[in-house]
């Protein structure tokens, strides 16, 4: 039976476009939020891969002018860039920020949206849970990784790196208010970073599916999005090119963001950030692999949960062909068949020992992974013994 | 202005009420447990490792929106964590741990949901450092530890924090003795 919670909530404010040719309705979507001139921030990775060129064709017969083009976000943001970046949109009188690109990018437009809003060029003051109370500009978010969904989340996570920390933002008001997933974004994404994301994006939903916080609506959205991973994350990363698995990928992690935004992650992610934190492992790499071992971990608790997730794996057919008991241990074992397809084909990592990681660092790591807010969402405690102990298992 | 059948205005605007016995239980909850941390700090060598990690002069707050009550605790020298009750603003506190509303803090003070819950649930908001509240709130469920009977230390927490049971009653009576009415 299905047992509501006690309370939830939830909340995706966010249009999703999707489909052919979505990124043209960029200006009428722009002219709808009553912007005139965005800023379009992007990294060096997307811009050189020519993603650029479909955005100003987009507003070739509009009113709009693009008020500026930023190419320059490094990897996982930093504060440093969303303070020259909140000039810009200042210099540039700037009304809107369009984001163009994976995690980092998206999440230092989330930034700057939150600098220029409060006025304010002290980002630490806003650090923390629902510390931000005004509505911000327009944000227009297109993914062109399949992994964070942070088109569709609340938070937005910078690094400070003179401090050498990851500083995490968490408040309504920081959803963008349009995601458009154009297949054409994300077709030349190298097929170790497909991977690497898709997991990321599997973790999501996985996680949101077990944890604290799931409900009926984060449920569905986990599920929609198990499903669509499982049937196109191989295709996408053979033969990148094929649109329909793209758009598919771009539908799922969009979906995943929307059910973790609202029922938050776990275990994987707190042992995740602390190894991208210490040894700078991409965090898809890191979801993948430690996710088996966090569903192990958290086995006793919620098994029963993790067994549905293999409806959505492995299909209608291996599902009814396995006892209701098995299904737990047959969820993970499809996520190891699955990481190892992933290493054949990509070279993904799937241990520690595979990703050049030394046990000499399991103990910083833990330590940063019991202090990772997601550990609280978790369904089991996680302890500093808890977290040597999952970093050894996942060694070799 | 049309009257009701009572005589009054019919639109009047309705000021926001009180309740002040659950105001008061909460008030006396979060004594309590401002006391018992202070007295645990100096017991317990799991928050005393916990308080060893945040800068000297940390100041750290709980409180219900959007009026209070509230409490605050500063970490000074020797590691030791000083119960400073209403005597540190919201502003100069480091972290803080809002409470929605006066029924949110009692449902946790009333140990109907632990912190894990309540943050879950959006019960609790925060401003500050994550890790910090990360290491707050293990403190805090080592105190609840030694104040809730075991059953109901069993509802509440994920997992309950492991004490041996000599010391887990023996603090727990230095801590309700002498800690809570005390402050020692
Ligand atoms: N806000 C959230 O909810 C949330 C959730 C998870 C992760 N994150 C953050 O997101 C970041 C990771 O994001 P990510 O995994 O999307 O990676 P990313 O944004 O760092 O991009 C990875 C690399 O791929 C390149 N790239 C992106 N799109 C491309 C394309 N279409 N073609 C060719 N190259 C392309 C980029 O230039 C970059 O070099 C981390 O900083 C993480 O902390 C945020
Ligand atoms: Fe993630």
């Amino acid at each position: 039976m299905l047992l509501l919670p006690s309370y939830y909530e939830f909340h995706n404010p966010v249009r999703i476009i999707s489909g052919k040719k979505a990124l043209d309705n960029l200006p009428s979507e722009l002219e709808s939020l009553g912007a005139k001139r965005p800023l379009v921030i992007t990294d060096k990775g997307v811009s050189n891969a020519g993603l650029i060129k479909f955005i100003i064709d987009a507003f070739k017969e509009s009113e709009m002018t693009i008020a500026a083009i930023f190419d320059e976000v490094p990897p996982d943001s930093s504060i440093k860039v969303v303070n020259t970046l909140a000039g810009i949109f200042t210099a540039n009188r700037c009304d809107s920020i369009v984001a163009v690109g994976g995690g980092s990018v998206i999440d230092t437009a989330k930034g700057v949206n939150i600098v220029v809003t409060e006025k304010s060029d002290d980002l630490m003051k806003f650090i923390g849970a629902e510390m931000l109370k005004k509505p911000m500009k327009p944000l227009i978010v297109i993914p062109t990784t399949s992994g964070t969904g942070s088109e569709v989340t609340c938070v937005a996570v910078i690094s400070d790196t003179d401090r050498d920390v990851k500083m995490a933002f968490s408040s309504n008001h920081l959803m963008p208010k349009v995601a458009v997933l154009d297949p054409r974004m994300t077709l030349t994404l190298p097929p170790h970073i497909t991977a690497a994301t898709a997991m990321d994006a599997m973790t999501h939903a996985v996680e949101s599916y077990i944890g604290l916080q799931k409900n009926p609506f984060s449920d569905i959205h986990a599920m929609a999005a198990i499903r669509m991973i499982a049937e196109n994350i191989i295709t996408v990363v053979k033969d990148g090119k094929n649109e329909q698995a793209r758009l598919a990928m771009a539908n799922a992690s969009c979906a995943a963001g929307a059910a973790f935004s609202n029922s938050m992650v776990g275990v994987v992610h707190s042992m995740g950030h602390a190894l991208g934190g210490v040894c700078h492992i991409p965090h898809g790499v890191a979801m993948s692999i430690f996710l088996p071992y966090g569903l192990e971990y958290n086995m006793h608790k919620v098994g029963d949960a993790i067994g549905e997730i293999l409806l959505p794996l492995a299909g209608s057919e291996i599902y009814a062909a396995t006892p209701v008991a098995e299904r737990p241990e047959k969820t993970v074992a499809v996520i190891r068949e699955l990481r190892d397809e992933l290493y054949n084909q990509a070279k993904l990592p799937r241990t520690l020992k595979e990703a050049n990681v030394s046990p000499d660092k399991f103990e910083k790591i833990a330590q940063m992974a019991i202090n990772d807010g997601s550990a609280i969402f978790n369904p089991e405690e996680l302890e500093y013994e808890d977290a040597i102990g999952v970093l050894k298992k996942a060694y070799e | 202005m049309g009257k009701n059948w009572m005589g009054k205005e019919k639109y009047r605007e309705i000021r926001p009420g009180r309740k002040p016995f659950k105001a008061l239980y909460i008030k006396i909850a979060l004594f309590a447990l401002g006391r018992a941390m202070q007295s645990a700090s100096n017991l317990d060598k799991n928050i005393k490792k916990e308080v060893e990690t945040w800068p000297e002069g940390f100041t750290a707050m709980f409180k219900v929106l959007p009026r209070g009550p509230y409490i605050s605790w500063m970490k000074e020298k020797g590691n030791t964590l000083v119960y400073k009750g209403e005597s540190i603003t919201e502003d100069e506190a480091d972290l803080v741990i809002y409470f929605k509303n006066m029924e949110n803090a009692f449902l946790v003070f009333s140990a109907q949901a632990g912190t894990a819950q309540a943050f879950a649930e959006h019960r609790m908001s925060l401003k500050g450092d994550l890790a910090q509240a990360m290491s707050l709130t293990r403190c805090l469920n080592i105190v609840q530890t030694y104040l809730y009977p075991d059953i109901i230390a069993k509802m509440v927490f994920k997992r309950v924090p492991h004490i041996p049971l000599p010391k887990k009653l023996f603090y727990r009576l230095i801590i309700i003795v002498l800690g809570i009415p005390l402050g020692m």
